[in-house]
C-alpha cells in the first residue's frame, strides 16, 4: 500500500476540500498573525455575572434553549441566504467558465486576437481574413450570449422571488391556523407539543426565506415579524404580495419592477389594512429592501446588485473592445475595399462639431489603383481628397463644420466635375462663397479660394487684382478688399543707396513677413531714384526683415540714394499656401469682399481675379481667372465655383465626363437619401452619412489620419467630444456595430448585449482593414506631370498589425460592479471578471457550507434531550481552545519544516 | 587512558518525517471526525499526541536550522513521498482548521447566550435573607471558568 493510499484511508467520512495549495498557504500565513493567537487567548477566560439567590439554573438553561431555538431560526435565514447566493454564483460561474479555460470569455478574446495576429502576418490570405472575421463573430456572439444568460439569471431570480413569496404565504397561513389550534387546545388543557413541533418546523421554513423574529404569547400563539420589526403574523393572517416581471426583457430595458409588500388579510384573503413595503418598486438600482437575510434577500441581492454588477463589467469590457477595434478598423481599408460606406451615427445636416486634422478620402479600383481622372491632365488617376476639417467653415468658424458642409465639401471634390483653373503647380483654383445669399443687404459678395495641389511641390498663392463685371460686361468694380496687405510708409517708402540694387522698404505697421518669404509690391506712380517703377513692383523675396522694414533686390541700381515717399503703396503676402496633396481653403486669411452696389439686379457677376502661384523652386506663374457667380441665389455659403475662363498664363481644363466620381449624402435607415431644400438638409430630419463611389467598381478608401472630433469647445461648459477620427465618428467602417452613439461616444450600457460584427464584414471578410491608401511613387515617370496619387496595396498590413497589438495594449477601464477603475489589457480585465466571480462563487460555497455546519451545530444542541448542558458547554470552550492552539502550532511547525525540505530538492 | 569519545554525527531521515507527518495527518483527520460528531470530550484526548508529534517535527526543524548542510544529504527518491504526504496533510489540516473554527463559533455563541441570560437574570429583583424583595442588589460575583473542568 502506497503512502498516499494509507493516509487517504484516514480520511474516511471526511469531506476534504480539494482546493489549491495557494489557499492553504493563506491559512498557514494566518497562523502567524496576531489575530490568530489573540483569538486563542481571548477564548481562555470567560467571565459570567452570576447570583445564586433567586436565580434558578434551570431557568438559565431554558432561556439558553430558547436562545438556541432562535439561533436555529436565524441560522435558517443565513442558510437560505447563503445557499441561494451559492446556487446562483454556481450558475454564473458555469456561464463564465474558469480563467484560461477553453470556452471561457477570456479564451475567446485570446482566440480573436490570435486570428488577427495571423492575418497581420499574411494580410492578403483570404482564409485568414475569414477566420479573423469569424473569430470576431464568435467573440461577439459569446459576449452577447453571456449577457443574455446573465439577464436571464436575473429573470430566474425574480421568478424565484415570486415562488418564495407564494411558499411563505402558504406557510404563514398554516402557522396562523396552528396558532389558533394551539391556543384552543391549551385553553382546554390538551397537549400541544405535537402542534408546536409542527409550527416550529414551519417557522424555520419561513425563516429560510425571510429573516424573522418570533414572540410567544401566553396563550401559546406565536407572532412573527421581520427582523426589521414589520408584522407578518399576529392575531391576523398576513400575506406577501409581489408581481413577477413578465420576461427577461424587463432587465434588458431596465424597466421598473413591482414592490414586495405584506398586509393583513381577512378570511377571504382581502387586505384589511394598508400594506407595509418590504422592498420598494423601481429599476434594479433604485430598489431598497428592509430584509437582511433569508433566500428572498439573496435573490434580491443577486437580481439587483450582483448580476447587474457582472453585466456592467461585461458592458465595460465590450464597450472598450468595440471602440478600440473600431478606431483601428476605421483608420484603414480592406483590399480592394467597398463601393460605399454608410455610417450608423444618426446626424442632422446642421449638426456641427469642432474638428482638428484632415481626412483623406480616396477612390480606387479593384486593383487598389486610383480610378481614372475626369481630367486629361491627370494621367495617374484621380488624386484623393485631403479634406482639411480645421479650415472647413459652415458659419460656426473654421474647424467647426456642419455635417452639411462636410457632405458638400466631399461632393464639391467628387461631384459633377467642373472646369478647372490650373495655374502653375496648383491643379485647380476654385472660388468659394463666404456670403450666404445674393443679393444681400450689404450689396456685396465675400469669397475666398480653394486650392488643390496635386504636385510634389508646395505652392504660394497670391491675389493681386480683382475686377467685377455685370451681365453687360460693365465694370462695376469697387473693391473693398480684405486680402491681407501691409501698408507701406508714405513718407519714407523706399530708402536707396547710390549705385546699389538693394532697396529698403518701410511699412507703417508691424507685419509678419519673414526672411526668404515672397511678397507682392504694388506699382509706384513713377521711377524712384533712377529705378523704374516696374522694377519696384511685382514679386520679391524679402530679406533683413524688421518689424517695420524689409529689403528687396531690384534690377536697376539707384543713382543718388536717399529716402523717397509714395502714397498708397502696399506689400501683399501670399493669400494661401498649399502643401503637396492639399485641398485647402484660403479662408483662414479672411474673405475678399467685392462691392456689387453698381448693379444689384444683374443675373450674374463675372469676377476676374489676377492671381499668381509661386512653386517651391521659385517658379512664378500668373494668370487671370474669371468665375461666374449667379445672382438671386440662396444658400450660397460654402458653394464652390469652377472657372469660366482662364487667361494670360493659366490653363482652363475641361472635364471629359459629367458623371460624379463619388457622392456623399445623408440617408435614412432604409438607405433613401434625405430631402433637401435649396441644397440644404431640412432641420428636423436626421440620417446617416453615406459615401458611395460613382460606379460600382469605384471603391471608397478612407484614411482618418489625425482627424479628431472634439465636441464643442466654445460652449460653456465645454461639450466634450468623442476624440474619434472622421470615419469612426460617423461609424462608417466599424468592425463591431456601434451601440447608440452619443455626443461623447457610444453608450456603455448594454454594450455586451448589443455586441455584433457588422454584416458587411460577415458578408465580405476582405473588408477587414489591413492597410490604408498610401502615396504612390510620384511622378511615375520623369516625362509625366506630377500627380499626387494614393493607392491600396494588397500586402499592406499597417492597420491590421496595429489591430493585433491591441491585445497587449493597456486600457483604462472605469469602475463597474465590484471591480474598481483599473488599467488593464482586454484579456486581463476579462480574466478579472471571471476571476473575481470565481472567487466570489468559492466564497459563497464556503459560506454556504459554514452556514450549513453552524445550523447543524445549533440544531444538534437544540434538539438534544436535555437541552444545553451549561457545564459541558463551558468545558467545551477549553477543549476547543486547546485543540485550536495545538493545530495552530502544527501549522507553524509544518509550514517552516516543509518549506525547508521541499526547497532542498 | 581515557576513552576516546566521538561526537554524534547529526543526520536527517526524511522517511521519519514522513511517518510523523502521516500520523499527525491521521490524528487531525480523527479530530475532524470527532468534531463532526460533536464528541468533544474525545478531542481532548488527542491533544497530547498531537503536541508530541508536533514537538518531534519541531525537533527536526531545529536540527535543520542548526545544520542546514543536512539538506544536501537528502536522497532525491524521498522527494515524491514527501510531496505526496505534504499535499494530503495540507488538505486535512485545512479541513481541521475549518471544523475547529466552526465548533468554536457555535460554542462561543452559546456561551455568549449563557452570559447574556445570566446578566439579564442578575438585573431581576431578588429577595434577601429576610424575604424582602427589591433590597440593595448583591454585588456582582465574577465567575471564572476553571480550565481544569
Amino acid at each position: 500500500m502506497s503512502l498516499s493510499i494509507a493516509i487517504n484511508n484516514a480520511l474516511t467520512g471526511l469531506n476534504v476540500n480539494q482546493q489549491s495549495l495557494a489557499i492553504l498557504s493563506q491559512n498557514i500565513a494566518n497562523a502567524n498573525t496576531a489575530g490568530y493567537s489573540r483569538q486563542i487567548i481571548n477564548q481562555q477566560a470567560v467571565y459570567l455575572d452570576g447570583k445564586g439567590a433567586g436565580v434558578s439554573i434551570d431557568s438559565i438553561t431554558r432561556k439558553v434553549d430558547d436562545y438556541l431555538t432562535r439561533a436555529v431560526q436565524g441560522q435558517n435565514s443565513d442558510v437560505g441566504y447563503s445557499n441561494a447566493l451559492s446556487d446562483f454564483y454556481g450558475r454564473v460561474q458555469l456561464l463564465l467558465g474558469n480563467p484560461g479555460e477553453q470556452n471561457s470569455i477570456d479564451s475567446y478574446i485570446t482566440g480573436f486576437f490570435n486570428s488577427i495576429q495571423s492575418l497581420s502576418q499574411t494580410p492578403d490570405n483570404t482564409t485568414l481574413q475569414r477566420i479573423a472575421v469569424n473569430s470576431g463573430v464568435t467573440l461577439a456572439t459569446q459576449i452577447q450570449k453571456l449577457a443574455v444568460e446573465l439577464q436571464d439569471l436575473q429573470f430566474q431570480a425574480d421568478l424565484e422571488v415570486g415562488d418564495a413569496v407564494r411558499t411563505v404565504n402558504t406557510k404563514l397561513t398554516r402557522i396562523y391556523e396552528l396558532n389558533h389550534l394551539i391556543s384552543e387546545n391549551k385553553a382546554f388543557g390538551k397537549s400541544v407539543a405535537e402542534l408546536e413541533d409542527q409550527r416550529d418546523v414551519l417557522v424555520n421554513e419561513v425563516a429560510s426565506f425571510i429573516d424573522v423574529n418570533t414572540f410567544l404569547k401566553s396563550d401559546g400563539s406565536l407572532f412573527l415579524t421581520t427582523a426589521g420589526g414589520i408584522s407578518i403574523l399576529d392575531d391576523n393572517r398576513y400575506q406577501f404580495s409581489y408581481n413577477q416581471v413578465a420576461s427577461a426583457a424587463t432587465f434588458k430595458n431596465d424597466a421598473a419592477m413591482g414592490a414586495l409588500t405584506v398586509a393583513p388579510v381577512d378570511e377571504n384573503g382581502v387586505i384589511i389594512r394598508n400594506p407595509n413595503t418590504i422592498a420598494t418598486e423601481g429599476a434594479s438600482s433604485e430598489i431598497t429592501s428592509l430584509l437582511t437575510s433569508g433566500k428572498i434577500t439573496a435573490l434580491y441581492e443577486m437580481r439587483d446588485t450582483i448580476l447587474p454588477g457582472i453585466i456592467a463589467q461585461l458592458d465595460t469590457m465590450a464597450a472598450l473592445l468595440r471602440d478600440e477595434v473600431n478606431a483601428i478598423q476605421n483608420s484603414g481599408s480592406g483590399y480592394p475595399g467597398a463601393n460605399s460606406y454608410t455610417g450608423t451615427r444618426l446626424v442632422y445636416g446642421q449638426d456641427y462639431s469642432d474638428w482638428t486634422g484632415s481626412v483623406r478620402i480616396g477612390l480606387v479600383d479593384l486593383s487598389g489603383a486610383p480610378i481614372p481622372s475626369a481630367y486629361g491632365d491627370e494621367p495617374n488617376g484621380t488624386p484623393p481628397l485631403l479634406l482639411n476639417l480645421e479650415t472647413l467653415n459652415s458659419g460656426n468658424g473654421p474647424g467647426s463644420p456642419s455635417v452639411q458642409s462636410i457632405v458638400d465639401a466631399i461632393n464639391q471634390y467628387y461631384g459633377v466635375p467642373q472646369n478647372k483653373a490650373k495655374v502653375g503647380n496648383l491643379n485647380n483654383i476654385q472660388l468659394v462663397s463666404d456670403s450666404t445669399a445674393l443679393p444681400n443687404t450689404g450689396a456685396s459678395f465675400s469669397f475666398d479660394f480653394n486650392l488643390n495641389n496635386i504636385s510634389g511641390s508646395a505652392a504660394s498663392f497670391f491675389v493681386t487684382g480683382l475686377q467685377v463685371r455685370d451681365n453687360l460686361a460693365v465694370d462695376i468694380t469697387s473693391v473693398t478688399t480684405n486680402v491681407p496687405t501691409v501698408a507701406l510708409n508714405p513718407a519714407s517708402t523706399y530708402v536707396t543707396s547710390p549705385g546699389n540694387k538693394t532697396v529698403v522698404v518701410n511699412s507703417t505697421a508691424a507685419h509678419n513677413f519673414v526672411n526668404g518669404q515672397t511678397v507682392y509690391l504694388s506699382l509706384p506712380s513713377g521711377a524712384v531714384d533712377g529705378i523704374p517703377a516696374s522694377d519696384l513692383s511685382g514679386f520679391f523675396t524679402v530679406s533683413n526683415v524688421t518689424s517695420t522694414s524689409f529689403e528687396i533686390q531690384v534690377n536697376t541700381a539707384a543713382t543718388a540714394g536717399g529716402t523717397f515717399g509714395e502714397v498708397g503703396m502696399t506689400a501683399t503676402p501670399p493669400y494661401g499656401e498649399a502643401e503637396p496633396g492639399d485641398y485647402v481653403r484660403t479662408a483662414g486669411n479672411g474673405p475678399i469682399t467685392v462691392d456689387l452696389s453698381g448693379n444689384i439686379v444683374t443675373p450674374y457677376y463675372d469676377i476676374t481675379a489676377t492671381v499668381a502661384v509661386i512653386a517651391e523652386d521659385g517658379t512664378l506663374s500668373t494668370s487671370q481667372i474669371t468665375y461666374r457667380v449667379n445672382n438671386q441665389q440662396p444658400s450660397m455659403l460654402g458653394r464652390f465655383f469652377g472657372a469660366q475662363a482662364v487667361n494670360n498664363g493659366g490653363e482652363l481644363v475641361l472635364p471629359n465626363t459629367i458623371r460624379p466620381l463619388a457622392v456623399a449624402k445623408l440617408v435614412d435607415a432604409n438607405g433613401n437619401k434625405l430631402a433637401k431644400i435649396n441644397g440644404q438638409y431640412v432641420t428636423d430630419v436626421a440620417g446617416y452619412l453615406k459615401i458611395e463611389g460613382g460606379l460600382t467598381n469605384y471603391l471608397v478608401a478612407i484614411d482618418s489620419l489625425e482627424s479628431r472630433e472634439l465636441g464643442k469647445q466654445s460652449l460653456s461648459p465645454v461639450q466634450p467630444g468623442t476624440g474619434r477620427g472622421f470615419s469612426h465618428y460617423f461609424d462608417l467602417n466599424d468592425f463591431f456595430k456601434s451601440n447608440h452613439p452619443t455626443s461623447t461616444g457610444d453608450t456603455v450600457n448594454d454594450s455586451a448585449l448589443n455586441l455584433e460584427v457588422e454584416k458587411r464584414l460577415i458578408n465580405n471578410a476582405g473588408l477587414i482593414s489591413r492597410g490604408t491608401i498610401i502615396k504612390s511613387p510620384n511622378p511615375v515617370a520623369a516625362n509625366l506631370p506630377p500627380n499626387f496619387t494614393y493607392r491600396l496595396y494588397p500586402s499592406d498590413n499597417s492597420v491590421i498589425a496595429r489591430q493585433s497589438l491591441l491585445s497587449t495594449k493597456t486600457l483604462a477601464f472605469t469602475a463597474a460592479g465590484i471591480l474598481g477603475a483599473t488599467t488593464q489589457t482586454l484579456g486581463g480585465y476579462t480574466g478579472q471578471i471571471v476571476g473575481s466571480t470565481s472567487a466570489n462563487a468559492a466564497t459563497a460555497r464556503t459560506n454556504s457550507n459554514n452556514a450549513d455546519a453552524l445550523l447543524q451545530g445549533y440544531s444538534l444542541r437544540a434538539s438534544s434531550i436535555s437541552g444545553v448542558n451549561l457545564d459541558v458547554e463551558l468545558a467545551n470552550t477549553v477543549f476547543y481552545q486547546n485543540a485550536y492552539a495545538a493545530s495552530a502550532r502544527v501549522i507553524t511547525v509544518a509550514n517552516t519544516l516543509f518549506e525547508q525540505l521541499l526547497q532542498a530538492f | 587512558m581515557a576513552e576516546l569519545r566521538t561526537a554524534k554525527i547529526p543526520e536527517i531521515k526524511v522517511q521519519d518525517i514522513i511517518t510523523l507527518t502521516a500520523r499527525l495527518a491521521q490524528l487531525l483527520a480523527e479530530e475532524v471526525d470527532l468534531l463532526s460528531e460533536m464528541k468533544v470530550s474525545k478531542i481532548e484526548a488527542l491533544q497530547q499526541e498531537k503536541i508530541f508529534l508536533t514537538n518531534a517535527l519541531d525537533a527536526q526543524r531545529k536540527m535543520l536550522d542548526k545544520h542546514p548542510h543536512l539538506l544536501d544529504t537528502i536522497p532525491s527518491q524521498d522527494k515524491h513521498d514527501l510531496q505526496e504526504v505534504v499535499h494530503v496533510f495540507n488538505n486535512i489540516l485545512e479541513e481541521n482548521h475549518r471544523k475547529l473554527l466552526l465548533a468554536k463559533e457555535i460554542n462561543h455563541k452559546i456561551v455568549q447566550a449563557i452570559t447574556t441570560v445570566v446578566k439579564q437574570s442578575s438585573l431581576s429583583r431578588v429577595y434577601d435573607d429576610k424575604g424582602i424583595t427589591g433590597a440593595t442588589p448583591y454585588s456582582t460575583l465574577s465567575v471564572t471558568l476553571d480550565k481544569q473542568v
